[in-house]
């Protein structure tokens, strides 16, 4: 058994009682959610959404799609496969699979999987077994005995695998999961925890006890990422909320920066999705007062900025959340000069974002008017086609309709970007 | 025959007219917008040319970029740009000198001769997003993983816009390098360091970088610093300094490395000759993170024997794996413990990491806990096995210092688990490559320096090198291999588009030519096979395979193998051809009475074979025929073999 299977049963055992509970939970909520089929349904259909998000999502592809095939390949599948990640965040499956069929490499399989994925937990069930075989019959061929790495094809057997755990069908899952990169597993780890019983919790911290007294840095990280899942998982009981996070909190010391961060996020929002805002106040504080501790560069600073910022909103600090987000603005008019333009907007859209997800539309949409302005100012198609595409799936997904003006800026930012291509006859 | 000189002949006129043709562009100015040089034109650098504002440099296969000799002409690509080097393995990309290409036969890219040279133009440098340790001062870095950690790229001055590199992104992608050769560089414009032949800053493992070469540099001869990029098939021949350096928390993969260390000018040791093979360099400084964990397969490499450093130097916590590679004619030793780089590191151990033996008795997946990232698992992709630090199912020979093996024992390197392969004596014969000749001694650094340069290299595998211990690990990266040493047997990757193959050091014989024995037949005849012509996959009809005296009126196959020659008991005769058999068609003997009999095939029927698609350029082919004899004792016929060697 390889090492990630060891970690895995040390930390997550499968039992077929959990798995059963796993098949059964989405289908509670599959009738009131929309985008999802009825019994008598068998074609993959997409949930409503406004038609400026549709617009936007095409949009976004055929920005991707403008980039060559040679040299572009990988810039032009990455971006494509970003949009199919989008697609399936608005509950857009059958727009993400017509999507996914015009990748043109490994990311193809990676798209089928998602898919997959999408399928198989929001009740499309028949088509979750020829989306998988389509993604692993192009994984087997996705070698290169020239170029070959290991990671893409490693990246896909685990998102295989994720669907097979949740399928029940742990040999198959197993099987992709052999000899595979130990960090492709996260999500993994991730979908068990969410279906843990609590008469396994005692087990469970006992297990993180163990891992964590074995001083080992990796179990040490798994085990207390699998703590922060418990207080989750079990946020509603105080008792075993307060465990697992009092577990967390005594292997404190021995972790970095970037590790409480990460936690400590998952602590906020863990804190926020049960409605328990103060709690949620005091660790986004503490992730602030981190954060300041560190010295970060301007384009990386940003988008953690953007992340407490709304962390703070959600838990009831419109004022701090607010004023820490113009603070981002601030600093980004002041300091942008230090970022090479190609960069700018990749740091900026976080703000943006936040405006969004804050409920400020105006607010936001200046700051994708800003987004979009920067992201423009690159004089060379393959930057700006990987910005437009960005942008145009960031507003989709949150909801933001460009003003006419913008929408305008937008389609001479494609035209532009078509245009220099095909004037170069490499298209 | 040699195939240099043949492809010299079929090629000359095109080179010729093409060479003729070419017009010189002179480049001036930074690359900004998007850019495509071609093989009609050649490109002269003639300053530090930035790849930068996000552009990206397509370069086709073919082209060649040779500078003004002496000038300083250099290519970098920054942060966010990118670069594609189209090469094939009929056509590479060379970025050399001009004093390089004025010793091209007719401008033939596939000629020209060898000059203790280098320091002639810059190099090729690629930065990109990935995550490195760096501690230097005004940085504002951390110990701890950041994408905010940044560093200035060696060797060049231009300032913090153009030449940092580092970032959080470790699956950033700065394009594609396939079939690249790098020639006489290292030179810098205006300040008094070197420059490596490719130099590799925070590059992502979405780079892809597969057949490079560098061919005589002044300083190292491949530099790489954090990042997680591979690298596959590489060769870096007669470089200044170390021929693979890698540093910064270098996380990636490498297989298929050949080191020939030997020098490129008359100079000191790590400015013109040969220092370390393999320079292994952790984290900057010691305790930072990330740490260089890397896993290196099938790599051959050949050492200086007289003045030659290491095989491997390791400092500030590197933790590399090399397995399945041959270490030979070493000066030094096999492991030489260096602990600190001289760049104010602090070496193994350092604050609480892991001590020197530790590192090579703890398990890969064993991260440090010292300043450690959020996830190690994400950081640390490349071991998957074994110990952090390891040489295993690797062979040794002809290290002959007395103190060559010392370190190495002491660390475990000859336990028996790891499965290495100590060849006793020195007899070329016993060697774990095929042949290597030297040149005499060229005295150098004021009669200080004796170096024994390789003039001919078959690097194939021979002897314990044929046969590796582990066959079955392979993944998406690593090639599966049954061997041991950069080289399949029969088949040799540099043919057709080094200045290694175009020198004349590593050539490939193209006549077929018989081998083995025969075995007599009932008839008391002495079947043969013989070939005529040239096994081209672009004119496959071009090579006829005739097996003649064989008995009439019978039926036969020939069989072929792309493994080597054999020289096993069968049917009574001796089997000629290395496993992995493949038979073509059964064909009549025909002929009259006696051993009148005979048959032929083309080149078109071993490409036609369902494995055909091994015959790749420079794969050297050995086939046998076989027939009915009942009268026999074995009942069958054997020919002797045959062997020849694939061309374009």
């Amino acid at each position: 058994m390889t090492m990630h299977l060891c970690l895995l049963a040390l930390l997550l055992p499968v039992q077929s009682g959990s798995l059963s509970e796993v098949r059964a939970a989405p289908a509670a909520s599959q009738a009131t959610t929309q985008g999802v089929p009825a019994a008598a349904e068998t074609t993959l259909k997409n949930a409503p959404i406004e038609a400026f998000q549709v617009q936007l999502l095409e949009q976004a592809f055929r920005a991707a799609s403008a980039m060559p095939l040679n040299p572009h390949i990988k810039d032009r599948s990455r971006a494509q496969d970003s949009t199919v990640a989008a697609c399936l965040k608005l509950k857009q499956p059958a727009r993400a699979l017509a999507f996914v069929d015009h990748i043109a490499n490994w990311r193809k399989a990676s798209g089928y999987a998602d898919v997959a994925y999408y399928c198989a937990t929001n009740g499309w069930a028949q088509h979750v077994q020829p989306l998988l075989d389509r993604a692993e019959q192009i994984v087997q061929s996705a070698e290169n005995p020239e170029t070959g790495q290991a990671w893409r094809v490693d990246r896909v057997r685990a998102n295989l695998a994720r669907t097979y755990l949740h399928l029940g069908r742990t040999q198959d899952a197993e099987r992709l999961l052999d000899g595979i990169t130990e960090s492709e597993l996260d999500q993994v780890y991730g979908a068990q925890i969410e279906h843990l019983d609590k008469s396994k919790f005692d087990e469970q911290l006992v297990k993180i006890d163990a891992a964590v007294a074995a001083g080992g840095f990796q179990e040490t990280q798994i085990a207390l990422s699998m703590c922060a899942k418990l207080y989750e998982r079990f946020f509603a009981d105080v008792d075993l909320r307060a465990r697992a996070e009092a577990k967390i909190k005594s292997a404190w010391d021995k972790l970095p920066t970037m590790v409480r961060i990460d936690l400590l996020v998952m602590l906020a929002e863990a804190a926020l999705d049960h409605q328990d805002p103060a709690a949620a106040l005091t660790l986004v504080s503490e992730l602030e007062e981190l954060r300041k501790s560190t010295v970060w560069s301007l384009e990386h600073e940003l988008p953690l900025i953007a992340r407490s910022c709304e962390l703070r909103f959600r838990a009831g600090d419109a004022q701090a959340a607010r004023s820490g987000v113009e603070s981002g603005m601030k600093l980004f008019a002041s300091g942008s000069s230090d970022i090479p333009d190609l960069f700018q907007a990749g740091a900026l859209r976080p703000l943006a974002e936040t405006y969004a997800r804050m409920g400020d539309r105006s607010a936001a949409l200046t700051a994708y008017r800003l987004v979009v302005e920067v992201g423009a100012k690159n004089t060379n198609p393959r930057p700006r086609a990987e910005d437009l595409t960005a942008t145009c799936l960031s507003m989709a997904v949150h909801g933001i309709e460009p003003a006419d003006e913008l929408k305008a800026k937008l389609a001479s930012i494609m035209d532009g970007i078509v245009e220099q291509w095909a004037s170069r006859g490499t298209h | 025959m040699k195939l240099r000189s043949t492809l010299t002949t079929a090629l000359a006129g095109l080179i010729l007219a093409s060479a003729a043709s070419a017009a010189e562009i002179m480049v001036n100015a930074n690359i900004t917008t998007d850019t495509t040089w071609t093989a009609n034109n050649t490109y002269n650098l003639q300053t530090v040319i930035y790849v930068t504002n996000g552009a990206t440099l397509t370069i086709e296969a073919g082209t060649v970029v040779a500078s003004t000799t002496g000038v300083g002409g250099s290519l970098a690509v920054t942060r966010g740009a990118k670069i594609f080097v189209q090469g094939t393995a009929g056509s590479p990309v060379i970025m050399t000198s001009k004093a390089d290409t004025n010793t091209w036969v007719g401008g033939n890219p596939k000629t020209g001769t060898w000059r203790q040279a280098a320091l002639e133009w810059g190099n090729l440098t690629l930065m990109g997003n990935a995550y490195i340790s760096e501690n230097a001062a005004g940085l504002g870095n951390v110990p701890t993983p950041s994408p905010s950690n940044k560093a200035n790229m060696e060797g060049l001055v231009n300032g913090p816009s153009t030449d940092q590199y580092g970032g959080g992104n470790d699956d950033d992608d700065s394009g594609t390098i396939g079939y690249l050769s790098l020639r006489y560089g290292g030179k810098v414009v205006a300040v008094n360091t070197e420059l490596n032949g490719l130099s590799l800053g925070g590059i992502g493992r979405e780079t892809d970088i597969h057949h490079v070469e560098i061919m005589n540099n002044v300083d190292d001869g491949i530099e790489v610093w954090g990042g997680t990029v591979g690298l596959k098939y590489f060769s870096i021949w007669n470089i200044g300094d170390d021929s693979l350096d890698v540093d910064q928390g270098w996380r990636g993969k490498a297989q298929f490395g050949l080191i020939v260390q030997g020098h490129s000018l008359d100079a000191a040791q790590g400015s013109g000759v040969g220092d370390n093979c393999i320079e292994a360099d952790g984290a900057e400084n010691s305790s930072w993170q990330p740490v260089t964990t890397a896993t290196i397969y099938n790599c051959t490499v050949i050492g200086q024997p007289v003045s030659g450093d290491d095989a491997t130097a390791w400092r500030d916590n590197a933790r590399v794996q090399f397995r399945k590679c041959v270490f030979m004619d070493m000066g030094e030793q096999i492991v030489q413990f260096d602990n600190i780089d001289g760049d104010g590191g602090a070496g193994y151990g350092f604050e609480g990491t892991l001590s020197w033996p530790a590192t090579w008795t703890t398990d890969w997946s064993n991260f440090s806990a010292v300043n450690a990232p959020a996830n190690p698992a994400d950081f640390y992709k490349a071991q998957s096995s074994g110990k952090l630090a390891e040489i295993s199912d690797s062979v040794f020979f002809r290290n002959l210092n007395a103190t060559a093996y010392n370190e190495a024992t002491t660390q475990g390197v000859f336990n028996a688990a790891n499965n290495n392969v100590i060849i006793a004596g020195s007899n070329p014969v016993d060697a774990p490559i095929v042949s290597i000749t030297r040149g005499g001694p060229v005295m150098l650094n004021g009669g200080t320096l004796t170096m024994l340069p390789v003039t001919n290299l078959d690097p194939r595998p021979a002897n314990a090198a044929l046969v590796a211990a582990d066959a079955a690990f392979g993944d998406a990266f690593f090639s599966k291999t049954s061997y041991r040493g950069a080289f399949a047997p029969g088949q040799n990757w540099l043919c057709d588009w080094t200045a290694s193959y175009a020198f004349g050091f590593t050539p490939w014989n193209t006549t077929p030519t018989s081998f083995c024995v025969s075995l007599t037949s009932s008839s008391g005849c002495v079947p043969v096979i013989n070939g005529t012509g040239t096994a081209s996959i672009s004119n496959p009809a071009a090579l006829t395979v005739t097996s003649s005296q064989l008995e009439a009126q019978k039926t036969g196959i020939t069989y072929w193998g792309v493994t080597g020659s054999n020289s096993t008991p069968f049917f009574g005769g001796t089997l000629c051809v290395a496993p992995g058999l493949n038979r073509l068609p059964v064909k009549a003997t025909n002929g009259t009475t006696g051993c009148t009999g005979s048959y032929s095939y083309t080149f078109q029927d071993y490409l036609n074979h369902p494995n055909g698609g091994l015959l790749l350029p420079c794969t050297e082919v050995h086939s046998q025929s076989w027939f009915r004899d009942p009268p026999s004792a074995g009942t069958v016929g054997l020919t002797n073999g045959l062997v020849f060697t694939v061309v374009p």
